[in-house]
């Protein structure tokens, strides 16, 4: 004779299974063809050249509640892993504690970023973007305020070759860079996102759309890349990027 | 002047090394895996994070044979580990509504919360044994311990609902 709990246990939990409906995210590395419409989200130029120091990645996966869709502590397919770690150094200090919200390990030519935020009670939501490239360690830093955020464009640029990108896009879960089928996606996290841009994006027009956790799109704006760059010779660790190079 | 677009990068091999093969394996296993994982975790949104830490160790892992099986496995020790880690967010997340268990009856939904209340091996323990129905062996070697552990773990789990329930 099975036991009344037993039988509970078996009953509801087959029960609370099905209950729950869950699709993947995404098929595993696929891309997307899209076109941009409008969303609404803000971006903040890297000015390349600070020296600062990055903090070593914890390697541990902590779960907590999933950002924008992805999952924390999970590599995506775009190779961006979520961690919350806290007590990382951050950039800029003026933050009371730190932690990892996304980061991108060295990958096809391209350096690792490490995307740590900060709260602060006053000058809203800090993020930085740190990475290090052709032996630098480059930034991209901007402290916010909640609420609805304005596009900016923040124009100008630094003095080297390569262009660190922190994307301030509220709601979004991720945004596409670029247009049609070389369409760059990356994930946002907590409304940020950071990515390094590629030769082919330099000193040009690039389309950059934010999209929702079901793919709706939020909103599409138009960066008018810096001028005065070089418009070739990406540096950096591993094979300059041309045309034919995979995109992170 | 201008330049050229970089030209359309190829899909997915490229970016995650994931071939046609396993993305199937993917979509295919997804819902079941999730679904064990929500009932390991107690919690959806860790349910997808765990389902997807273990496909991802899949698709690293090499001679895995049964897929299923290794997802399985690997979920429920995700979720013991990830218990063990995060007792302050679990802690948390009890108190965020969850999602409303449509046409259940008060007498099923006791046990749930009774459930979330379970150290994460016991509770482990439990969703193997009554929703997989796997043997104290098969929990063993899924969680790492020996029949004997699987078989206390079972036990004091049990206890503890009746208690709770009485």
């Amino acid at each position: 004779m099975t036991d009344i709990l037993e039988d509970r246990l078996r009953a509801d939990l087959v029960r609370r299974a099905a209950s729950f409906t869950s699709h993947p995210p995404r098929h595993f590395g696929t891309r997307l063809d899209e076109d941009v419409t409008r969303p609404r989200f803000r971006r903040r130029r890297a000015t390349i050249g600070a020296a600062l120091v990055v903090g070593a990645l914890a390697a541990t996966a902590v779960p907590a509640a999933a950002a924008a869709g992805f999952a924390p502590g999970v590599a995506d397919a775009f190779g961006w892993t979520h961690r919350t770690t806290p007590g990382l150094p951050l950039i800029p200090a003026d933050d009371a504690t730190g932690h990892v919200v996304m980061s991108l390990p060295a990958s096809q030519g391209l350096p690792a970023i490490a995307l740590l935020a900060a709260k602060t009670t006053t000058r809203g939501d800090c993020y930085t973007a740190v990475s290090q490239l052709a032996g630098k360690t480059w930034k991209a830093g901007s402290c916010g305020v909640s609420g609805v955020r304005t596009l900016t464009d923040g124009g100008g640029g630094g003095t080297g070759q390569a262009v660190l990108e922190l994307i301030e896009a509220p709601g979004a879960a991720y945004i596409t860079v670029g247009d049609g089928p070389g369409a760059r996606r990356v994930p946002v996290a907590d409304g940020v996102t950071a990515l390094w841009l590629v030769k082919g994006e330099l000193n040009r027009q690039v389309s950059v759309t934010s999209f929702d956790q079901k793919g709706v799109k939020l909103q599409s704006i138009s960066i008018d890349e810096i001028t005065g760059l070089p418009k070739t010779n990406w540096t950096g660790p591993g094979a300059p990027y041309t045309s034919s190079s995979p995109q992170p | 002047m201008s330049t050229h677009p970089p030209a359309p990068a190829p899909s997915r091999e490229l970016r995650s090394g994931v071939d046609l093969d396993e993305d199937r394996l993917y979509r295919s296993l997804w819902p079941e895996i999730a679904r064990l994982a929500y009932l390991l975790s107690g919690s959806e949104t860790v349910a997808e994070d765990l389902a997807q830490e273990a496909f991802i160790g899949l698709f690293r892992a090499q001679n895995v044979g049964d897929a299923r099986a290794y997802l399985r496995r690997s979920v429920a020790n995700l979720a013991t580990n990830a218990g063990k880690r995060s007792r302050r967010e679990h802690a948390y997340l009890r108190t965020v509504p969850q999602r409303s268990y449509v046409g259940s009856d008060a007498e099923s939904d006791d046990l749930w919360p009774l459930l979330d209340r379970l150290p994460s091996r016991q509770r482990a323990v439990i969703v193997l044994r009554y929703y997989l129905d796997w043997s104290e062996a098969e929990i063993a070697r899924a969680l790492n311990c020996r029949p004997g552990t699987v078989k206390a773990h079972a036990s004091r789990a049990l206890n503890r609902l009746r208690k709770e329930l009485s």
